[in-house]
């Protein structure tokens, strides 16, 4: 029989995934677990296993092309007997039509499979007016009365029966094209789940000298990520600026011993060392808040962010332990993990379990600005250029000084400001005199 | 001119739409005004339909077993019937004290009720006419009110058709109801719901009856397995039944009424007590002064509204017969409460899965949502579940162990999408099914709801337990 693997839910939120890459085509055989194709969502790329064995009957998605959880991606002749029933996940009961003898056989479920693919609840596709849509008449009435159109909200009740609290739950922008809209002379306005508040359609007066184009969807990711974190955090920000000749003389003295190794020393790896010391000194920069409990979460592990921009989206691929590691060992990291980046090829793994997340924008001159956290954690340092700027030292004497721009945003919740200044303040010394680093780094 | 009078909600007809619509908006605080043209509340369906149908229908059942107990080992002389006592009760115990009922909920609603005809001038005005002779009114004969909303529940009429004209001995379904005596030879023309139905009570109660029927199959739109049944029982009792036969024509004397229809080619006559034509109802919407309003009506006479019940005029309103969907009492009851929460901006909708639709024959059936030949024309996968009576002890004990529960669901996920009863208490058991076809239950949910024992629900609960795959008492 045809077995027809469809995109499995990836994780919280996500609804959608772009095909990457096909590792298969059509005629090839799979083995159970093989990778059938690279899914990139909400910035990361994974691969998606094969739960069946077989061979490939036919690719229902192309590369470039959006799929949504529950859309068939692949179909494979697994070489069962057909039951007339090809989308049936393997562990169901095999069943007889009304069968009058109890006799029943069931298929052994399948070899832990990695892809969660039986577990997909895949929103019903509303383009087919037949689709079945299972909810109980007072919840249909309870999707009315909140202006959501049920056929595109993914069921979380048992049998796929559509829940009050999943129409509580859905959230009609991360479900696009989901719904079509049947009948809408005018269109029902779009809920947000955080507000509850309609979206306003915008329409200016000058409609002939705009264009519009939809949102990618990396674009609604960082657009969700970015006001969830506003959401959820106070953001203060602090700035500051530290003499860095010191720094900049040992980068000089190191870059050529390190480019013999292949490796590319910037200033990143310095200020990777620098935070892992202010985050041992002061826990509070390595910690989330958990809400639901209300608890402080210290994590004693040191994961460095590093915000990397390419052309197709930014992504925060962290530094793991990086306490553990030496300054080469960091370079390396950071630019194999931007490679990484540019390449479409970062692992979801990469990106998550950070302690705190360096933004650099002095690489293309930038000086001070307001970053924004990257949730869960609880602070951000941005780094702006090195500027020659008149200083005064110790003795009174103008002089010519390297003067590096950070700026720290911290969540003000857990964070008070003489805390964070006293963080930047450690920070700065680490930074001025790099001897110090390695006393403390 | 007349005055013109101001009011809130205007309902047009006093049926199960309407009465219901009547009651609904009173309670969602409107002021409500009811326009009926006959002299009582309750419509057909209490007057002269669903009703005193079950009425005459429970008597031919009470005198069949009156006459014919030996099964149980009880003998009687021969019973007696006299018919004119029993159309008393009906009148006077059943229809009576129903439409009584009506008219005593609106009162406690507060609802204005006026006796007249509505015909409509504007999408903001109608006229109420008393009923009577046409040619004593002028032109501003009659009462004009200005609706804010207006509800139309007019519902509808029976068909005739040529040849057959309702006089005299040729009788619509209100005179079926109505016969003064039990007739030896009856003639019932139509073999839909309201036909069979009728044809049983009257085979129970005594007469001769021939069934002549256009279609291939009586009850047509039943699953023939379920039909099947049906005619097993009028053929027990005696009944013809001639399918795929045309009525011709009929003429009458003060003796009876002669009936011609041709079946295979073949003209025969059958000389008859009364003939009675149901073969059908069309929707009262030609004399309600629609064309001067936008509503839009189709060519076979139905209102176009949208899922609220709401017409091309926005503050007018459809419902029961005249409205999209089965012409059943309780899908009218539905609709009016849509209508009414629609008027009082509630985000109500007609977003009913499935109708059940019963037939009071013998056996009765019942069926909600799609049958198997509907599910797969609709493109679903769908597999069926059958258990019949005869293995369950409550209905071998009631002497009534034909017929069978089917439920209809999808392969996948199990899903119920259609049910079917043929047998003891089928109008009843639907009840079940049409909550598990709304609610999108499953097979599943069913099998693991505890049913009584011993009664007629059991097999419900069975045909689930098949579609699992481990049935019990089969």
């Amino acid at each position: 029989m045809a077995y027809k693997f469809k995109l499995p839910e990836m994780g919280e939120g996500i609804t959608e995934g772009e095909i990457a890459a096909w590792d298969v085509k059509v005629g090839d055989k799979v083995k159970e677990d093989d990778v059938l194709v690279e899914i990139q969502n909400d910035k990361s790329v994974q691969e998606m296993p094969s739960p069946v064995a077989g061979t490939i009957k036919s690719i229902d998605k192309k590369e470039g092309e959006t799929a949504e959880v529950g859309d068939v991606l692949v179909t494979i002749d697994d070489g069962s007997p057909d039951t007339g029933d090809d989308t049936a996940p393997k562990e169901a009961p095999a069943k007889e039509e009304a069968a009058p003898a109890p006799a029943k056989e069931e298929a052994p479920a399948p070899a832990a499979a990695p892809a969660p693919a039986a577990t997909v609840t895949a929103p019903p596709a509303a383009s087919n007016p037949n689709a079945i849509v299972k909810a109980m008449p007072s919840v249909r009435q309870y999707a009315r009365d909140k202006g959501v159109d049920i056929t595109a909200v993914p069921a979380t009740g048992n049998h796929g029966q559509v829940t009050k609290a999943d129409i509580d739950n859905f959230n009609p922008a991360a479900a696009p094209a989901a719904a079509p809209a049947e009948k809408a002379p005018e269109a029902a306005p779009v809920q947000t789940k955080a507000s509850g508040q309609a979206v306003k359609p915008w329409k200016s007066g000058e409609p002939d000298l705009e264009t519009r184009e939809p949102m990618s969807m990396m674009r609604k990711t960082i657009a969700k990520a970015m006001r969830t974190s506003k959401d959820i955090s106070p953001h203060v920000t602090s700035f500051d600026d530290v003499e860095v000749s010191a720094l900049m003389a040992n980068r000089k003295k190191y870059k050529q011993m390190a480019a013999d190794q292949d490796i590319h020393l910037t200033f990143l790896p310095y200020i990777v060392k620098a935070i892992v010391a202010v985050m041992k000194k002061y826990p509070e920069f390595n910690a989330s808040i958990d809400d639901s409990t209300q608890e402080i979460v210290y994590k004693h592990y040191y994961n460095v962010g590093i915000a990397t921009n390419t052309d197709h989206g930014l992504y925060v691929p962290n530094i793991k332990n990086a306490d553990s590691k030496g300054m080469f060992e960091i370079a390396k990291e950071i630019r194999e993990n931007s490679q990484a980046a540019y390449d479409n090829k970062l692992k979801a793994d990469t990106m998550q379990g950070g302690s705190i997340t360096i933004s650099n924008v002095g690489s293309i001159g930038g000086g001070w600005f307001t970053p924004v956290i990257n949730q869960p954690e609880v602070a951000i340092l941005g780094v702006g250029k090195i500027a020659k700027e008149p200083i005064v030292d110790e003795d009174g004497e103008i002089k010519v000084g390297n003067m590096m721009k950070l700026s720290l945003s911290y969540d003000h919740r857990l964070i008070d400001g003489a805390l964070a200044q006293n963080a930047l303040n450690y920070m700065n010394q680490l930074l001025h005199d790099p001897a110090m680093l390695l006393m403390e780094g | 001119m007349a005055d013109v009078e101001k009011k809130e909600t205007v309902i047009i007809g006093a049926g199960p739409g309407g009465y219901v619509a009547a009651i609904r908006a009173s309670e969602l605080g409107q002021k409500v005004t009811l326009i009926e043209k006959s002299d009582t509340l309750g419509g057909v369906c209490l007057n002269v339909g669903c009703v005193p149908s079950k009425a005459l229908i429970a008597a031919g059942h009470r005198f069949r077993e009156a006459n014919d107990a030996s099964t149980y080992g009880i003998t009687t002389q021969p019973a007696t019937i006299d018919f004119k006592k029993t159309q008393e009760w009906k009148q006077k115990k059943v229809v009576d004290r129903m439409t009584n009922g009506v008219k005593m909920l609106l009162n406690k609603h507060k609802v204005e009720i006026i006796h007249g005809e509505a015909v409509l001038d504007s999408d903001t005005q109608l006229r109420v006419m008393p009923t009577g002779p046409q040619q004593f009114m002028s032109a501003d004969t009659g009462t004009t009110i200005q609706f804010e909303n207006l509800i139309i529940a007019s519902g509808s009429h029976p068909v005739e058709i040529p040849g057959f004209k309702f006089e005299g001995r040729v009788i619509d379904s209100t005179g079926g109801l109505n016969l003064p005596e039990i007739p030896k030879e009856f003639v019932v023309i139509g073999g839909g719901y309201v036909g069979t139905e009728l044809a049983g009570a009257y085979a129970n109660l005594g007469a001769h009856v021939t069934i002549i029927e256009g279609l291939d199959s009586i009850l047509n739109g039943f699953t023939k397995d379920m039909v099947a049944l049906v005619l097993k029982q009028l053929k027990k009792k005696g009944v013809d039944v001639h399918t795929s036969a045309k009525a011709i024509s009929s003429s009458q004397d003060d003796n009876g009424v002669t009936v011609t229809y041709e079946e295979d080619g073949k003209q025969t006559t059958i000389k008859a007590d009364y003939c009675m034509v149901t073969v059908g109802r069309r929707p009262n919407t030609d004399d309600l002064g629609l064309e001067y309003t936008k509503v839009k009506v189709n060519d076979h006479g139905i209102v176009e509204t949208d899922e609220q019940g709401r017409t091309a005029s926005p503050h007018i309103f459809a419902i029961g017969d005249i409205a999209s969907g089965p012409a059943l009492a309780h899908k009218a009851f539905f609709q009016g409460k849509v209508a009414a929460g629609a008027i009082a901006g509630k985000n109500t909708a007609n977003d009913y899965i499935g109708v059940p639709a019963v037939c009071f024959s013998d056996p009765e059936l019942a069926v909600v949502g799609l049958t198997e030949a509907q599910a797969k024309d609709q493109g679903l996968e769908v597999a069926t579940a059958k258990f019949p009576f005869a293995g369950n002890a409550r209905a071998v004990s009631l002497d009534q162990a034909d017929g069978f529960v089917r439920l209809i669901y999808t392969k996948d996920d199990q899903t119920i999408v259609g049910g079917e009863i043929a047998g003891p208490g089928a109008s009843d058991l639907v009840a079940e099914l049409s909550l598990a076809v709304n609610g999108r239950m499953n097979v599943e949910d069913i099998a693991l709801t505890i049913h009584p024992h011993p009664t007629l629900s059991e097999p419900v609960q069975e045909a689930a337990d098949i579609a699992l795959g481990y049935p019990t008492h089969i």
